[in-house]
């Protein structure tokens, strides 16, 4: 594998969470995430994901936090794969507090920009075991739980 | 509960007419299954043998899963799953799809006309502790007293009829398997119908007759139950 | 609906093996790759009938398996009330939402619901929960109590698998398990799950 580039502790990374995978309000409205949308998936072979994909923010160009947020938002819709329905969201996490709540559960993870074909701004999350339902719960509820809103054609969330 | 209608025609539809009622039902775009119906034949000399197969049945289930049509070639039937819905709304989802069901068959003879209940009684039991059917049902087994281990299954069925009435009845009992935790279920299936000569013909005459059906059904039901039964049910 | 194109007779090559008692039959002239026995139903009633579903393009596959899930709830209509019975309903519209689903995801299986129906009906649930369903096809109910949430994942085996997380003097406290359905109030005992399940 090449050298890959580390993300700080102070960037972010954004991950794409299906609405089936969000937590709703009775008017069915996502109101968070749940645990298992921090899980590794099994693929069609049978074998576990290696890691956990999400989008890095800071990748983007931009004046301030929200636009290159935005801009990384944007970057997932360009994709034909995963379909993003307008009640999906998207998991914002900072990376450092990401790591501490591995930490906290005896994981040291790697997370770097591991660009792929068609996602430039792809980020890794590498040696993570997403066995503990407790570890994936406090990454839902706190170190990845900030919720953003897909692009609407015409460029707002 | 889940009730059935079904009609029963005197002869079977033609293949075009039955393709005819697919395409009709088609349009209402609810969940369609067919039943096929497979054969294989082996006649002497032959080394294979040959399979052949035929759309048998169409079945319909409405996106609410609280209704499905069943047809094929002689019987067209509208179940209503629970909760039931009452004696009305069953009706109603008969009648409404019945005229499209005629529409494309005519006004061929009926056979048979068959209204049939199926009732489960979800009882519950004190940590799996056995429970004697006899205190919630008067339609049960009397088994003999050498039989000292709990019962593990009921399967009963009597075929009789009401004379008055010119009407069959079929009375089942049976234990099923739960869905629920902790209780012990049993079914109380009551199928009662007319069939030959004196089935009714006439809309006129098939209501009076589907009206005979419920109150006689409800007199059944309520003599195959206990007042313990009543209280789990109500 | 997409018809299947019948054919008759069919080449005795295509047929797959039936088993006894379990049986799938091909209901294409050319067999999918794979059957399973949420598409064929074997009539045990009627040897030689099979109970098929057609193979639908993928919007008519999650209408299908809506339709199927809100049968499954006949089985507990006696142990719930319309009004439950219609929010269920509305969670599972918005899950199986034709725009929202991701197809390469497993759809929550009847099984998987069916489990979840008992834990709620055993456990005496009076609160409505939200649903969700993992990529592997298994249903995801939750419960929140302000900052506090139950999370269950309902295997189709009866038994489910919870995380919790609730907040004391500013602390949070997490706890996770498996249980069976049966018993997960008592396992949930020390975390007051009360303030969920009402």
């Amino acid at each position: 594998m090449a050298d890959l580039k580390t993300i700080a502790d102070e960037e972010h990374v954004l991950r794409f969470v299906q609405y089936s995978l969000c937590e709703k309000n009775d008017a069915g409205e996502p109101i968070g995430f749940y645990p298992q949308a921090f899980s590794l998936k099994v693929q069609p072979d049978g074998s576990l994901e290696e890691y956990l994909s999400a989008g890095w923010v800071e990748y983007y160009e931009g004046v301030d936090h929200p636009t290159r947020v935005k801009a990384a938002i944007a970057g997932f819709g360009k994709r034909e794969r995963p379909k993003v329905g307008a009640n999906a969201r998207f998991a914002l996490g900072n990376v450092g507090r990401i790591r501490e709540a591995c930490r906290s559960h005896s994981q040291t993870v790697r997370i770097s920009h591991e660009p792929l074909p068609n996602f430039e701004s792809h980020a890794s999350i590498r040696q993570f075991n997403s066995a503990s339902s407790e570890l994936l719960d406090l990454l839902a509820a706190d170190a990845w739980a900030e919720m953003h809103k897909p692009i609407k054609k015409g460029g707002s969330t | 509960m889940q009730a059935v209608i079904e009609f029963r025609l005197a002869n079977e539809i033609s293949s075009q007419d039955f393709d005819r009622l697919k395409a009709k039902f088609l349009k209402l775009k609810w969940r369609a299954e067919e039943q096929i119906e497979f054969q294989l034949q082996l006649k002497p000399g032959d080394t294979m043998p040959t399979p052949r197969r035929r759309v048998s049945g169409l079945r319909y289930t409405a996106p609410d899963a609280d209704k499905v049509i069943a047809l094929d070639r002689r019987n067209y039937s509208t179940t209503v799953l629970p909760p039931y819905p009452g004696w009305d709304a069953l009706l109603e989802a008969f009648w409404t799809h019945h005229a499209s069901w005629r529409k494309v068959i005519g006004k061929p003879p009926l056979g048979r006309i068959g209204v049939r209940y199926v009732n489960r009684f979800d009882i519950p039991t004190n940590n799996g502790e056995p429970i004697n059917f006899n205190d919630y049902l008067t339609f049960t087994t009397t088994e003999p007293a050498l039989l000292d281990e709990p019962v593990r299954g009921i399967l009963m069925q009597v075929h009789s009829g009401i004379k008055s009435d010119d009407l069959r009845v079929n009375l089942s009992m049976a234990t099923v398997e739960s869905p629920v935790i902790d209780h012990a279920s049993v079914e109380l299936d009551i199928d009662l119908y007319r069939e030959g000569v004196d089935v009714p013909q006439s809309d006129a005459d098939i209501s009076a007759y589907l009206d005979v059906v419920r109150q006689r059904r409800t007199e059944i039901f309520e003599a195959c139950i206990t007042d313990e039964m009543r209280k789990v049910i109500s | 609906m997409s018809v299947n194109a019948l054919v008759t007779p069919i080449s005795s090559a295509t047929l797959p093996n039936f088993k006894s008692g379990n049986a799938s039959a091909a209901t294409y002239a050319v067999p999918p790759a794979k059957l399973s026995e949420q598409w064929v139903q074997w009539r045990k009633d009627d040897p030689g009938q099979v109970l098929t579903v057609t193979r639908p393009i993928e919007e008519e596959a999650v209408f299908d398996r809506l339709v199927a899930l809100k049968m499954a709830t006949a089985d507990f209509a006696v142990h719930m009330n319309s009004e439950r019975r219609a929010g269920l309903f509305k969670g599972l519209e918005g899950l199986l939402d034709p725009d929202e689903w991701v197809f390469t995801d497993k759809m929550p299986s009847v099984a998987s619901f069916k489990t979840l129906m008992r834990m709620i009906i055993h456990n005496h649930v009076a609160r409505r929960p939200s649903l969700g369903a993992t990529t592997d096809g298994k249903i995801i109910a939750s419960w929140r109590s302000g900052e506090d949430r139950l999370v269950v994942e309902a295997f189709a085996s009866d038994e489910v698998r919870w995380v919790l997380s609730r907040h004391v003097d500013g602390q949070r406290v997490s706890a996770a398990g498996t249980s069976p359905v049966a018993f997960l109030r008592t396992a949930l005992l020390p975390y007051a799950p009360e303030a969920w399940f009402g």
